[in-house]
């Protein structure tokens, strides 16, 4: 565990250098809800603007909208029209983005393992807070 | 890689099921990655995977956020068990932050994504400035 806590250290950057300025802004894409779940989907192929709506869920048109263009805008997944009436629209990873989807996935995997400690542990603090509280 | 395969079929289906579900805001994993899919989050745990540190320490280390919102990420950091909170009883007290257990496990695949990041960043920045520049009317 210490050896693998020095490596990972290793590859944090000095914060006040640009490249981790670069780094802060792809992680402010790669680091948010709705573009984990989407890069995350799409590794099963493309899909259309309401199938993914439908499978991430809870997700508003408007900040779908956003997010795919932001996903777009960073090269990450390509949108297709199809000239049918009423026209499809497929989003797709694009390379960049399939490279993506390995850790994104992995981080999935992490999130589906992990996350009966982490009900257990979110349980325990509001207990303490309210009891806290209360007292 | 098969493995990973068949982890995204379980997390399609699972989101599959989720959609139909009435309340997906109740998803498990999208419980998690509330937390984990957030910058914040990601850039306090990273900073905590070096050593303790103070909370003037992790704000000096994360410039751009604010104090509200430093304080908001611990605190959600601490509810979900990632991280710990130890007070010194000093004076004034001091106030220490450290990686729990649960938050060491996290460090591994959250550092692939930052390597990824580091990685490629390059070529987001290339495919922005393309993206800009075709938008532009």
């Amino acid at each position: 565990m210490a050896e693998r806590h020095t490596q990972v250290t290793a590859i944090v950057h000095d914060p006040q250098s640009s490249d981790c300025r670069a780094v802060s802004q792809v992680l402010a894409r790669v680091g948010d809800k709705w573009s984990v779940l989407i890069v995350s989907l799409l590794g099963n192929g493309p899909r259309r603007f309401n199938e993914i709506k439908r499978m991430v869920g809870g997700i508003s048109q408007r900040m779908l909208t956003l997010t795919l263009r932001g996903l777009e805008r960073d090269g990450l997944v390509t949108r297709t029209v199809y000239p049918t009436v009423p026209p499809r629209v497929d989003y797709e990873l694009t390379d960049l983005g399939r490279s993506l989807w390995i850790p994104v996935e992995a981080l999935g995997k992490w999130a589906r393992e992990q996350q009966p400690q982490i009900q257990a542990a979110q349980r325990r603090f509001d207990q303490r807070s309210s009891e806290a509280g209360a007292a | 890689m098969s493995t990973a395969l068949s982890a995204i079929e379980r997390f399609s289906r699972y989101q599959s099921d989720d959609a139909q579900s009435v309340e997906p805001v109740h998803c498990p994993v999208r419980d998690v990655l509330d937390r984990i899919g957030d910058k914040w989050s990601i850039l306090m745990i990273m900073t905590l995977a070096a050593r303790p540190q103070r909370f003037s320490e992790l704000h000096r280390a994360i410039r751009d956020i604010s104090k509200r919102m430093l304080t908001q990420t611990l605190r959600d950091l601490e509810r979900d068990g990632l991280i710990t909170r130890h007070v010194f009883p000093t004076k004034p007290p001091s106030v220490e932050y450290r990686l729990a257990p649960l938050g060491q496990s996290l460090l591994e695949p959250m550092a692939n994504l930052i390597d990824w990041a580091d990685r490629r960043y390059s070529d987001i920045h290339a495919a922005r400035a393309c993206f800009d520049g075709a938008t532009v009317v």
